[in-house]
């Protein structure tokens, strides 16, 4: 159990985090209440407001020192009259670099409830979900209210939210719509078409020329190259021209940015001249973007963008592999995994590639629900999804008409 | 006489190298050498969680074996799509491109032909701990493939039996 005191709550006076714990909760308590797994798993949490349980905060009540921060709102196209909140968990280093952003939860509020930029509780709908037109509703993790549970004022505090005796573990007829499931919901097609134009446009499509011909060349160099793909703006589909970047013969680094002087990323490519599929490293850039303060900073609306739009190609002599964001927390977590052992890592995913002969297999058997992976052969733009069958074995999906 | 006494010798070893063990799927048959003795995957599995430090994984549908308890040795028929055809040649390449990804040292990835057959051999190391895959060609949309885990004082032992298994391979070309 995590505890995120509003300041405003503590007012400079930390010992008053001691006078709360799972059991006991001061009466007056302000912040956030949060669950995470003995991995570091976000499992959901609780908002409280001068000790009464409310809903999620407003932008107010929830500053950055604080480490959870309101991304932005936004006003989904769906209802123009809703907006949304996303709540990411981010950590700083000492000088206040971002050093990690893991997406936590989604609360949008519509018409009819009591808004959601006033530190006023509006009055909270039974359990998550339930009341969506009539106040507010909760998407992703967080609840509401604990329902019949909600402790009393010295209590301590409810379980995660939808755990054994949070009150809210049945769900109506109106189920809360979650972010993370709503990812698997993507229009792969419309992915595929994206991609598909994307490689059409004229500054991407010299990027791969490039690199292809380089790949024919690389009989004596083994040394990746590559480039950002950077917008002149956004949204837009006018592409910057970027700079060949040199890489070893393991890896490269590729900037992103995002800012209008010196554009912003929405994508990197580079080719594998000895034709392995994209490695570990590769994926965990999809999330690079999220370690850049200017597009953190660019809000809600800048990180929905990259998330909707940015993709990894790696050009290889016979095939180009795209990836997409999947599931962000999954990639996160993979990351997370990844850099806490490298070595098992890199040994989990070489015993998959080897027991299943298959570069793509393995690669998706730790990566597939992470990750989109699609690929297209060496002179062609028919990208195909890649996916594991039930034998464990790659398949390619050619779902779009 | 020396020389009927030789062959005779010769004739002997080669035959008790062998076992009674073989092994039939879609893309081969196999005389497996003397010693193997067939488990379950199940068996599989903990034998080398029990034994090994590092990850032993094991195919869907696999043949699995232990070798003077010694060898952990693992049979598959893999499944080919058209997206996964590859020469020996790229697919030696392709995985020492994985290591060089991973940043790891590999000891053996040569393609040898034994009895005929072409197969594609890599073996690696993490500290006294070797594992030795190999891979046929293609053979219409399976090929024949498998592995070999052991200690390092068991190097000789499990090298000899890689040569003996491939020997007696017959590829359902």
């Amino acid at each position: 159990m995590t505890l995120v005191a509003d300041s405003a709550y503590l007012a400079g006076d930390r010992t008053k985090l001691d006078q709360n714990t799972y059991n006991k909760r001061d009466t007056k308590y302000s912040g956030l209440v949060l669950y995470f797994s003995p991995k570091g798993k976000y499992l959901g949490g609780w908002r409280y407001k001068n000790g009464e349980l409310i809903t999620a905060a407003s932008t107010k009540a929830a500053p950055i020192d604080n480490k959870v921060q309101n991304a932005v709102v936004y006003k989904p196209s769906t209802n123009e009259q809703a907006y949304c909140e996303d709540w990411w968990w981010i950590t700083e280093d000492e000088d206040g670099n971002i050093t990690s952003v893991t997406y936590l939860y989604t609360i949008c509020y519509y018409p009819g409830g009591n808004g959601g930029g006033s530190d006023a509780p509006p009055p909270p709908p039974k359990c998550p979900g339930t009341s969506s037109l009539s106040g507010k509703a909760v998407a992703g993790n967080a609840p509401w209210e604990p329902g019949p549970t909600q402790p009393g004022d010295d209590g301590g505090f409810p379980p995660p939210p939808g755990s054994a005796g949070d009150g809210c573990a049945v769900q109506g007829d109106n189920p809360p719509v979650d972010t993370a499931q709503a990812d698997t919901l993507i229009d792969t097609c419309a992915q595929i078409r994206q991609i598909k134009d994307k490689m059409m446009n004229a500054v991407i499509s010299q990027q791969l020329t490039t690199l292809r011909q380089n790949l024919v060349g690389s009989t004596t160099s083994n040394f990746e190259k590559g480039y950002s793909q950077n917008l002149a703006s956004w949204p837009s589909s006018n592409y910057d021209t970027t700079q060949i970047v040199n890489g070893s013969n393991q890896d490269i680094n590729l900037p992103v940015t995002w800012r209008s002087d010196v554009g912003f990323t929405i994508g990197l490519i580079h080719m594998h001249p000895n034709g392995s599929q994209p490695s570990p490293q590769d994926a965990f850039t999809l999330l690079d973007p999220l370690k850049n303060a200017d597009l953190v900073n660019g809000g809600l609306s800048a990180i929905s963008y990259y998330k909707a739009n940015f993709s990894a190609t790696i050009v290889v002599y016979d095939a180009v592999y795209v990836m997409k964001i999947k599931d962000i927390a999954k990639l996160q977590a993979l990351q997370n995994e990844f850099n806490s052992n490298k070595a098992d890592f890199k040994e989990r995913l070489e015993t998959a590639i080897r027991s299943n002969g298959d570069l793509d297999a393995g690669f998706l058997s730790i990566f597939k629900d992470a990750v989109y992976l699609y690929k297209a052969g060496a002179n062609d733009n028919s990208f195909k999804m890649t996916e594991i069958g039930s034998d464990g074995f790659a398949k390619f999906i050619s779902h779009c008409l | 006489m020396k020389k009927y006494l030789i062959i005779i010798l010769s004739l002997l070893c080669w035959s008790s190298a062998k076992s009674q063990e073989k092994i039939t799927n879609q893309v081969a048959t196999v005389q497996l050498p003397k010693g193997s003795q067939k488990i379950a995957l199940s068996n599989f599995e903990s034998y080398g969680k029990k034994n090994f430090k590092r990850r032993i994984a094991s195919a869907k549908g696999s043949n699995s074996f232990i070798v003077d308890n010694a060898l952990l040795v693992s049979i598959n028929e893999l499944t080919v799509t058209a997206g996964t055809k590859r020469t020996l040649e790229k697919w030696k390449m392709q995985l020492e491109d994985v290591y060089r990804h991973t940043g790891s040292p590999w000891d053996v990835s040569k393609i040898e032909t034994i009895s005929n057959n072409r197969f594609f051999i890599f073996e690696d190391h993490k500290g006294d701990e070797y594992s030795i895959s190999f891979y046929s060609e293609d053979i219409g949309d399976k090929k024949f493939s498998g592995s070999i885990s052991f200690k390092e004082k068991d190097k000789e032992k499990a090298h000899q039996y890689l040569y003996n298994l491939l020997q007696d391979v017959k590829l359902k070309k």
